[in-house]
């Protein structure tokens, strides 16, 4: 019999696990208690599910769990640092990316992985507290491991990039081709190496980053309703 | 030259236990590193596998066959649903044996590079343990008894965590 399985083979069956016994084996070993909270494991790469927002909790949808197995197929998961929350503070979900949720407190910057529960604190770009200027968003660049997380300023053309390197997240700023409009929706929807906001100029329009090369330009909209992003597969939905 | 009296190649595989099987090319091709070791002409008329005991390779081989045979998703778009039900039911029938041997046949396809099959025993073992407790895990699997968390580590993982050991 095998002493023991290699590693991405163990990585292979834990991808085939549920969320809740997921959670559970952290408790199976220390070599286990690591592969679960690692950030490449945190990263989820083959892992679908649907995350819900709500203020009081988020909720997600497991995509490794049968539909009809309800109990549990829909997770409830408290938000992480609930001792932030008080009530002179709030809490919002400012992107989504491969499973990952990107939330933004009064004070603080938390990646948050719902599934394993593992966090991670990032630092607050400049001006942090001027939150009702600036559009959020977080994708990738050439590379599925090259984590951006961009800061638009609406009526500017400075950018700020905080990106992963050396084994800690760091803001900078990027100059960009053109300036902002005016955003409708704060969270940017990431897709195919793009991220889109919906913006107003006189009329509604999408805000499209080219994470890569980080170069800004406008897109019309196919019709003239109000607009809502989302994500299947590789392909952007538009809800009215 | 003169022709035996099946017309394709044969391969031999050896196991540990120096048991040998003569199988058909097309059935040894399912394994990406034997397929390698042919293209690159350096199978002679026997490859023999070290780690593999003749249970395993039996059960290894068993699976490249039915595989070999049926026909391939990108074949045609039109494909049988019969064979690909039939497919279907052959591996769920395959994988009810008993966990040693899964992770025996697991790791000899590790090394044989069957992506087929690897993805085939890792869906089976999730299925098995899914259900289960830290401590049955670490029989199943043989864990290391020195590798565990620390009381206090594991109280606090519980804790935090509480909503999963329901």
């Amino acid at each position: 019999m095998a002493d023991f399985l290699p590693d991405d083979i163990i990585r292979n069956i834990l991808a085939c696990l549920p969320a809740k016994p997921l959670v559970r084996f952290r408790c199976v070993s220390k070599h286990w208690n690591r592969m679960l909270t690692e950030p490449s494991f945190m990263n989820f790469r083959s892992r679908k599910s649907i995350i819900l927002p709500l203020s009081e909790a988020l909720h997600l949808i497991d995509d490794n769990v049968p539909a009809d197995d309800m109990p549990h197929s829909i997770l409830k998961r408290c938000h992480p640092y609930k001792n932030l929350w008080d009530r002179y503070s709030s809490v919002r979900v400012i992107g989504t990316f491969n499973g990952i949720v990107l939330l933004r407190y009064t004070r603080k910057l938390i990646l948050y992985n719902p599934v394993t529960g593992a966090s991670t604190e990032l630092p607050c770009p400049p001006n942090y507290r001027d939150c009702w200027k600036h559009g959020y968003g977080f994708g990738y660049g050439a590379t599925p491991n090259d984590l951006k997380i961009v800061r638009l300023k609406q009526k500017s053309d400075i950018c700020d990039v905080c990106s992963f390197k050396k084994s800690s997240w760091s803001w900078r700023k990027i100059q960009l081709n053109k300036k902002c409009i005016t955003f409708e929706n704060y969270v940017g929807t990431f897709v195919n190496g793009f991220l889109h906001w919906v913006a107003y100029n006189n009329l509604q329009l999408l805000m499209v980053l080219n994470v890569k090369d980080m170069v800004l330009s406008e897109m019309h909209l196919p019709f003239a309703k109000r607009a809502h992003l989302g994500t299947i597969d590789r392909w952007m939905p538009l809800f009215t | 030259m003169s022709t035996s009296s099946s017309s394709s190649k044969k391969i031999v595989l050896k196991s540990a236990d120096n048991e040998t099987f003569e199988i058909d090319e097309i059935v040894a091709l399912e394994s990406q590193a034997i397929k390698n070791m042919i293209e690159d002409e350096c199978a002679d008329n026997v490859i023999p596998l070290g780690n593999i005991d003749s249970k395993t390779l039996s059960k290894i081989i068993e699976y490249c066959k039915k595989h070999a045979e049926s026909p391939k998703k990108d074949d045609n778009a039109d494909i049988d649903e019969k064979a690909v039900e039939d497919l279907k039911s052959f591996d769920a029938e395959f994988a009810k044996v008993d966990m040693p041997l899964i992770q025996d046949i697991l790791m000899a396809a590790n090394f044989l590079n069957i992506d087929n099959l690897i993805g085939l025993m890792c869906r089976t073992i999730a299925d098995r343990i899914k259900g289960k407790t830290p401590e049955e895990i670490r029989k199943i699997l043989n864990i290391n008894k020195n590798d565990l968390l620390s009381p206090e580590q594991e109280a606090k993982a519980r804790e935090e965590n509480s909503w999963a050991f329901d």
